[in-house]
């Protein structure tokens, strides 16, 4: 055996049905960094490759919400500014 | 596809002749990888010279002021108000594609989504232009924004033209993030593949450090569908604030509650027209046709048609509600525009927007090249008319006969139109060359066989 340090395995896949089983089996291994590669979104892939959901929508949800509060408040000062 | 019985349980591919995902790159990053022809310098050319034409009647009406323009005093809202209303509304079909068709999960948008994205930005450009010039004094447009100054001078929140800086400024913003955004994985392929440093250097900043990773398309999805829920109400806000500019003053023929889905549907109508139409040159000339089918064109050539009798619908209300709901003033109106001083104007619009598009019926129509082409054509002037009967017939003649007057535009003012025109297909133009006019990642996506089968789910 030689002393080379394994680092990681990458593998090339032809068809979209081969890379999700692929991707399922090293998901249920004991690998902890893995990911996988492809030209265009694969349906299925993320809960093949047991990904949490993506947290953007909150993000999304937190900066519009207080866009729109904030824009509101704006609206309100000015007409208090035409008031006086 | 060519018999009559379909089996219905078969979904069949946007994307004709299975091509490789290589071959998906090539034809499309083509453009950008070839110096542009001659006819590309020609068709530059011609739409340079309409923008100067435009440049110059601007130029002029900055210097002598709006008179230079056909309104007077009844008439007070003339073309700047019916090219921006046009405009805008031509942006329509890209968002539509783009979001709403993306939350059906209609496949066929993929191939035509980037480049109607492209049009809707430069199509809110154009309309950008008649509010910024409409009053002749174009440096005081700042004035269009709430910022604290000197003057203690405010804009009204009251006012749906107001509003319509803010909608078409947000529908802009959000248009062009979304362009962007679906920009993002293309820009990572031409990055790829480029042998230029100077191009290599702008695709790696544009592409935001893309590799492909599953980690990173699971957040691009996800964005990508947020960012077509905002778009997806803004499709119906902007051309339904557009209308309350007209719906919310008292002016017989506009104080309407159809016209927000009337505005709306006449929107799409024309954006799907004017898509179709450029798309139609955009895939033979760089040889798309297998990407950009005849089934894409008949399934916008059924939008057309299915939008056309919306439009039809409410031209054939306006004169029911007119007649029922007994308003003298309102009936008037209405009689007047069909068969007042403008009844050439309200017969042009309605037998291009109502007549014509009914021939899209036939299926040999629908899927024959030259037909839809012009039917689409058309389509464009009715709807330029509609904005135009809409405009100008109400103001002409309204509650005071003593003032009524006859609206006549000048040349100024059809400068200004073909400047406008000019100005979108310069940077249609531009657009062609300098980016992937159709979405590679996308189209890949949608290729027979890009899927997994789930046989074992």
């Amino acid at each position: 055996m030689d002393e080379k340090i394994l680092y990681g395995y990458s593998g090339l896949f032809d068809t979209p049905d081969e890379i999700i089983e692929a991707a399922e089996k090293v998901a249920d291994s004991k690998y902890e960094n893995y990911d996988v590669h492809t030209p265009y979104p694969v349906h299925g892939m993320d809960s093949a490759m047991k990904l949490k959901p993506s947290r953007l929508p909150y993000v999304a949800l937190v900066v519009g919400l207080s866009s729109m509060l904030g824009m509101l408040a704006f609206m309100y000062w000015i007409t208090q500014q035409i008031i006086q | 596809m060519s018999s009559d019985t379909l089996d219905y349980t078969e979904e069949y591919s946007v994307i004709e002749g299975k091509p490789s995902l290589r071959s998906i790159d090539d034809v499309i990053s083509k453009p950008l990888d070839t110096k542009p022809d001659k006819k590309y310098y020609i068709a530059l050319a011609v739409t340079l010279s309409m923008m100067g034409i435009g440049g110059v009647a601007l130029l002029l009406t900055f210097y002598y002021g709006t008179g230079l323009w056909g309104n007077n005093n009844p008439v007070g809202w003339g073309l700047p108000i019916v090219n921006f209303v046009f405009w805008v509304g031509i942006g329509h079909a890209g968002t539509l594609i783009s979001a709403i068709l993306f939350l059906f999960r209609q496949k066929w948008r993929n191939g035509i989504a980037r480049f109607a994205e492209g049009m809707t930005i430069f199509a809110v450009m154009t309309a950008g232009i008649f509010p910024a010039i409409h009053t002749g004094r174009p440096w005081l447009d700042g004035y269009l924004f709430p910022y604290p100054n000197q003057h203690g001078l405010w804009v009204n929140f009251n006012s749906p033209l107001l509003w319509d800086v803010f909608a078409v400024s947000t529908y802009f913003t959000v248009s062009f993030i979304f362009w962007y955004v679906g920009l993002i994985p293309d820009f990572a392929i031409l990055r790829d593949r480029t042998k230029n440093k100077i191009k290599k250097t702008i695709y790696s900043i544009t592409s935001l450090g893309w590799r492909g990773s599953n980690r990173h398309w699971q957040h691009y999805e996800m964005v990508y569908l947020v960012l077509a829920g905002f778009a997806t109400p803004l499709v119906l806000s902007v051309h339904t604030i557009v209308s309350f500019d007209f719906a919310v003053s008292i002016l017989p023929g506009w104080h309407t509650t159809i016209f927000p889905p009337y505005f709306v549907a006449g929107a799409v109508f024309s954006g799907f027209a004017m898509v179709q139409n450029v798309l139609i040159f955009i895939r033979k000339i760089f040889n798309f046709e297998h990407i950009i089918t005849l089934d894409t064109m008949e399934k916008m050539n059924k939008v057309i048609l299915f939008t056309s009798m919306l439009v039809g619908y409410a031209y054939g209300m306006e004169f029911f509600i007119a007649w029922y709901s007994g308003v003298q003033i309102e009936q008037f109106t209405f009689v007047n525009r069909a068969l007042g001083p403008y009844a050439w104007a309200y017969w042009i619009m309605v037998t291009c927007n109502v007549l014509f598009p009914q021939l899209f019926w036939f299926k040999k129509i629908r899927r024959t090249i030259p037909y839809m082409f012009i039917i689409a054509v058309f389509v464009n002037v009715g709807m330029w008319f509609e904005r135009f009967v809409i405009t100008v017939t109400s103001l002409s003649r309204d509650y005071l006969p003593s003032s009524w007057a006859y609206f006549t535009p000048t040349i100024t003012d059809f400068a200004i139109l073909i400047g406008s025109f000019g100005f979108f297909f310069t940077f249609l133009l531009l657009f062609t060359k300098t980016l992937p006019v159709v979405s590679m990642a996308e189209v890949k996506a949608v290729v027979d066989g890009a899927q997994p089968s789930h046989e074992d789910h």
